[in-house]
């Protein structure tokens, strides 16, 4: 980085130990709620409903965890998320890169109508029932292929993409162009590569996006056939929700005796974002490191 | 360098030809573009604006079930009623507040943490403060609302502090307060949010050419010369086209967290346009009033973000489309 | 230039053909009598039971489809077996609205729906996908029209015929509604000063505060909290008062006050206003969720609550029952109690509303709607809502069929092991698994074990000879509770999406509670009578008199209709 080029001075050493002191306080702040998540995660659910939980267990148990591990679906889900993620994730990386990099050749006339055409999408949709139609009639209902299809090309990661491709020289293509390289292969082996902070970060976002996605499987796939993780879990927690909008008195009262405590959905919140936290340093280090873009003289 | 309105042409051909062969030129040397685009378009006109007929159900008195047939053509009716909903100025008004906030503050702080980490160079600290300040991306809502509860609540920390201090004598009712909500959200939206934003940021900072900062040190650049001449002109086009993009949510303030934060006493201050849509058309059953909102939304986010887009080009040469 | 406007005119001429063509079919249905339709003989349970197995599928709401298959699995098989009969019940994971306005659009639903709400139940029927029911239950559903009498005409539309039925109806299962709770074992210790009125409510509560400031761990103690934003507040104080739903009602002229526009909700609100004054009030009463209302209750930092009922008993002693285990003690409980202000006939704390709010609807999808209907004229007969509301009736189960009789077992009898006994028992025997029309009232019937009361498919009591409850906690819980239910059916008034009145309720609804809030946290009495004025300006300002003849309305076009 950056620092190796020059010495530090006092102003700087300063700057070090606030910045640093910042962190610290900051990290905590962050660090706490989560935390407490995972303390409440291990509690005796109803020791938990007595509230007063900080920073360690007072009831410590296993049970919240047992209590989802038990359902033998679990593995299944597990697979068809991580199934999900890679291949939801890998094509959407793919096609929205391409088509961002399609919109960044500056001699493409069709490139400004391109970024229009998506960028309206940003802002404008049909709705729930109108795209539900939709899947319905192109048979996207009840598949595998409704989690990648309709997130193809993304116009938002399109326009993130190709904000950073902006900074890339033009000559890079040029020479590959002159020597008769396709664009595709262009965009496969020189752009791609030198855009790799910029897709790991896409890739965070699309992976993370994926994993936590839960109301398009219950809308689309409702039968349960293709239900990921998430889905599992999240049904635990839907219950608050509904309890809330029941009208029947008895209803309720019976509903709400069985309500899942704060504990179980704790640790639900656990399940689903550890997975996230060990996999990420696996794209932090493309944006930690920083690339040398000089290399490729003009 | 940046993607500038003129076009760089190829230049080495001089003999004039007429439009139509140049254009047929033109065609083959972007035949395999095309090919792409083609197919990107195909795709985009499928799935985003096939579905796009929804919105002319705002027009209508429609229901899921009824043709467009059985429908009776109401026009601007919904517009209207929008707008003579009891206290809708408040609601925009309490709309644009919040995302103003979001716009200026919300949206300042992930950089501003992402040069923080980036000057961080313990490599191990600094990858460790990232991940942990994303965090608070992953827990939901209801547990950032019952932990603003037990800290800001008048048995909470902060006032438990302030009463021992001696500051005040009777604990302070911050929630109950309608003033005080838009900082408190804004508040537990930073919280919530910075990490995550900032992962972009990073990942744009890592773009930066190295040699650039070589060379900004032989000309004497000190950190903080580096961070304000490279590093942040480098990202430039990153925060621009965020901060274009963001604009064209502005009608988009939230909707759980103001159904967390929010108590009867601060409605005057949390209720905004999608809290009261939702109450008042998808809840009701008023499918085409919901939709009709939905549109005008749009309608007004694009409009902002094509006005400052051009707005952007005149004065940094840079646009997003 | 050209390329952009070829792809605009091609976009919109998509547009514009799918939305043309955007519709669902519409099925036709066979609604005459289906002469085919063979028995071989009625069985034990009262069921005609046909030569072809009867199949019915039916969106039955929200839920886990793996799961509700699961719970379903003894009822299954003892619907095969015994009646043969095949249930396909459908759920989803989905907020139940929504999922139906997709069937909607779709076209694509169940031959039945129930469970749904009487707004979703009539977009149906005026789309014409339900069934026409009138000659059918004439025909094939004699308990229906026995069971529900008069309350059947409120079922019916402006032409007299009938589209939808009530699910979870009935005569009113619970003892308390709206109460004025206290902590049995502090009020004990005052020598058990019964308060009958709102004003010795508050004396009472207040020498309990004062002998009880702090829990064991030195936290505040409260008299009131509450979780419902300050709406249970002024619910119970209504009742007490005797207001219908929160309208006082002049029976002779037919007029429909609205209670921010009467002198005694100007008393409730300086009522409720003192408390917070005084301290009494958990300050932080607005933000409570449920959940952290409960974890008060449980650290014991709550005295009283004036509210729902069951919310004590939930928070409170079940939570200390199964938290304490052995050592819990009985007398740590809350009791429920009526209280009248003063000069009122009686309380409307237990509302009783006969259709409820949920519906039931054959679609045109139905292949023989008169099946279904036969079907539904046994699930509300007696031993109908017995088996879907017990599940099957053995000795594995909590009940069995002896001699004729309907005998609950002697463990799900035991009170203190309720859930473990009876709600587990009962739920592992398919209890609740199929229902489709049968109502949550109370069940009276001579087969019925002479030691319980008050049996609905929700619950049962078990009751000693002399008629008291079996387990002495109830006892406690409910000798201060009069138990009298106010006939509500005919006040309850249906908002349309399409009237502009809706949006009147809703917003006055909305402006309601936070001037209420403002209200009852005003820092002195004159201010909170300031405040109460201004709020009843500017309710009337946003139509409140409308509202208030739309309910009155309401009112005379239900009784006209129930005096068909």
């Amino acid at each position: 980085m950056h620092q190796t080029y020059i010495k530090n001075s006092l102003g700087g050493r300063i700057f070090d130990f606030f910045n640093i002191t910042f962190m610290l306080v900051f990290a905590f702040v962050m660090l706490y709620p989560f935390w407490n998540q995972l303390v409440v995660s291990f509690n005796e659910g109803i020791d938990t409903a007595r509230g007063g939980l900080y920073f360690w267990p007072r009831k410590f148990t296993l049970d919240n965890y047992l209590y989802m591990f038990n359902n033998s679906n679990l593995g299944r889900g597990a697979i068809i998320s991580v199934l999900r993620v890679v291949v939801g994730t890998a094509t959407t990386l793919f096609c929205s890169g391409l088509l961002a990099y399609v919109t960044t050749v500056r001699w493409f006339s069709g490139r400004r109508f391109l970024r229009i055409v998506f960028l309206i999408t940003l802002y404008f949709g049909g709705g729930l029932v109108p795209t539900f139609l939709l899947y319905s009639k192109l048979g996207l209902l009840d598949t595998f292929t409704v989690y990648w299809l309709p997130g193809l090309f993304n116009a938002y990661y399109m326009l993130l993409i190709a904000s950073y491709m902006y900074n890339l020289p033009d000559s890079l293509a040029e020479s590959a162009r002159i020597d008769g390289c396709g664009e595709l292969s262009i965009y496969l082996r020189i752009i791609a590569p030198l855009c790799a902070p910029v897709f790991a970060a896409v890739a965070v976002f699309s992976a993370v996006g994926h994993w936590n996605s839960w109301f398009d499987v219950i809308l689309y796939n409702s039968s349960g056939k293709w239900d990921t993780l998430q889905v599992y879990l999240r049904k635990i927690l839907l219950d608050v929700e509904q309890i809330s909008k029941l009208q029947n008195e008895q209803k309720q009262m019976a509903e709400m005796r069985n309500l899942t405590p704060l504990s179980v959905r704790a640790a639900t919140t656990m399940i689903v974002t550890i997975p996230i936290i060990f996999t990420y340093p696996f794209f932090q280090r493309y944006f930690i490191s920083g690339i040398t873009i000089g290399a490729v003289k003009e | 360098m940046q993607g500038s309105a003129a076009k760089i042409g190829y230049d080495y051909e001089p003999k004039p030809v007429s439009k139509g062969a140049r254009k047929l030129r033109r065609l083959r040397r972007e035949k395999e573009l095309w090919i792409i685009a083609a197919i990107a378009l195909a795709w985009v006109l499928v799935f985003a604006y096939a579905p796009m007929y929804g919105i002319i159900y705002s027009f209508f008195e429609y229901y899921p079930g009824m043709t467009l047939a059985e429908s009776k053509f109401v026009g601007l009716k919904h517009y209207k009623d929008f707008f003579s909903l009891p206290d809708v100025w408040l609601i925009i008004r309490n709309t644009l507040v919040i995302s103003t906030l979001g716009l200026t503050i919300g949206f300042v702080s992930p950089i501003i943490l992402a040069l923080l980490i980036n000057e961080i160079r313990v490599r191990w600290f600094k990858r460790t403060i990232q991940t942990i300040s994303y965090l608070p991306h992953f827990v939901s809502w209801i547990v950032v609302a019952s932990i603003i509860f037990t800290l800001l609540g008048s048995e909470g920390f902060v006032n438990d502090v302030l009463l021992k201090l001696g500051w005040i004598e009777r604990p302070l009712t911050i929630l109950g307060e309608g003033s005080y909500f838009w900082a408190l959200l804004t508040s537990a939206n930073i919280w919530k949010g910075v990490g995550w934003s900032s992962i972009i940021y990073i990942s744009a900072i890592a773009g930066v050419d190295q040699e650039l900062y070589q060379a900004g040190a032989v000309d004497g650049l000190g950190r903080f010369g580096m961070a304000w001449h490279i590093t942040l002109p480098g990202i430039r086009p990153t925060v621009l086209l965020l901060f274009i993009l963001g604009i064209g949510s502005l009608l988009n303030a939230g909707f759980e967290q103001q159904l967390l934060l929010g108590t009867p006493k601060t409605r005057e201050y949390h209720e905004v346009i999608d809290t009261y849509v939702y109450r008042y058309g998808i809840q009701m059953g008023r499918y085409s009033f919901a939709t009709a909102v939905g549109f005008m939304s749009s309608v007004l986010g694009l409009f902002l973000v094509l006005l400052t887009n051009r707005i952007s080009k005149k004065l940094t040469d840079m646009s997003i489309i | 230039m050209k390329r952009k406007l070829i792809f605009l005119s091609l976009a919109l001429l998509f547009l514009f053909v799918t939305a043309c063509s955007k519709s669902s079919e519409k099925s036709k249905n066979d609604d005459g009598t289906d002469e085919a339709f063979e028995t071989v003989g009625v069985n034990e349970y009262g069921w005609d039971v046909p030569k072809e197995t009867l199949k019915i599928s039916y969106y039955a709401g929200f839920g886990d489809q793996a799961e509700s298959d699961e719970l379903a699995k003894p009822m299954e098989q003892f619907y095969k077996e015994k009646f043969n009969v095949e249930f396909e019940k459908i759920v989803y994971s989905v907020d139940m609205n929504e999922r139906l306005n997709l069937m909607l659009g779709t076209g694509n639903y169940p031959e039945v729906i129930t469970f749904m709400s009487d707004d979703m139940a009539e977009k149906f029927i005026q789309q014409g996908r339900a069934v026409e029911l009138t000659d059918l239950i004439d025909k094939y559903a004699p308990n229906i029209k026995e069971q529900l009498g008069d309350y059947l005409n409120l079922m019916r539309n402006d032409d007299g015929k009938i589209y939808k039925l009530p699910v979870m109806w009935g005569e009113n299962p619970n003892v308390a509604g709206w109460d004025f709770a206290v902590r049995y074992d502090w009020w004990k210790e005052l020598g058990e000063p019964i308060y009958r009125t709102p004003e010795e409510y508050y004396q009472t509560l207040k020498k309990i505060m004062e002998r009880h400031p702090v829990n064991e761990e030195g936290q505040k103690v409260y008299a009131l909290s509450d979780n419902t934003q300050g709406s249970a507040l002024y619910g119970a104080m209504l009742s007490a008062y005797g207001f219908k739903n929160g309208y006082k009602v002049d029976e002779k002229s037919g007029e429909f006050t609205h209670w921010i526009n009467t002198p005694e909700g100007l008393e409730i609100a300086k009522y409720i206003n003192r408390f917070y004054r005084e301290g009494m009030l958990d300050p932080d009463f607005l933000n409570n969720k449920f959940e952290d209302w409960q974890a008060k209750v449980m650290n014991g930092r709550v005295i009283g609550n004036i509210g729902t009922w069951w919310h004590t008993w939930v928070a409170g002693q079940e939570a200390w029952a199964q938290q304490e285990g052995d050592a819990y003690n009985i007398e740590k409980r809350y009791i429920n109690v009526t209280v009248k202000a003063p000069g009122v006939e009686q309380a409307t704390d237990v509302a009783s509303n006969f259709i409820g709010n949920y519906r039931v609807i054959i679609t045109d999808k139905a292949k023989h709607p008169d099946r279904i209907m036969r079907w539904f004229n046994w699930e509300v007969s007696p031993i109908g809502t017995m088996i879907t509301g017990y599940g099957v009736p053995g000795p594995d189960n909590v009940w069995d069929i002896v001699d004729g009789k309907w005998i609950f077992k002697d463990s799900a009898l035991e009170y203190n092991k309720k859930n473990e006994n009876f709600h587990a028992v009962r739920e592992a025997n398919g209890a609740q698994a199929y229902w489709m029309v049968t109502k949550s009232g109370w069940i009276r019937d001579e087969r019925l074990d002479p030691r319980v009361t008050r049996v609905s498919v929700y619950d049962m009591w078990p009751i000693n000879e002399e008629g008291d409850f079996l387990d002495e906690g109830v006892n406690l819980s409910w000798q201060y509770v009069d138990g009298k239910a106010w006939d509500s059916t005919l006040y309850t008034v249906t908002f349309k999406a399409d009237n502009p009145i809706s949006n009147t309720n809703q917003t006055i609804q909305d402006t309601l509670l936070s001037e209420w809030a403002k209200i009852i946290t005003s820092a002195s009495e004159k201010e909170a009578e300031a405040n109460f004025l201004a709020a009843r300006d500017k309710l009337n300002s946003l139509g409140l008199h409308d509202l208030e003849r739309y309910v009155a309305d309401s009112y005379k076009a239900n009784l006209a209709k129930f005096n068909q």
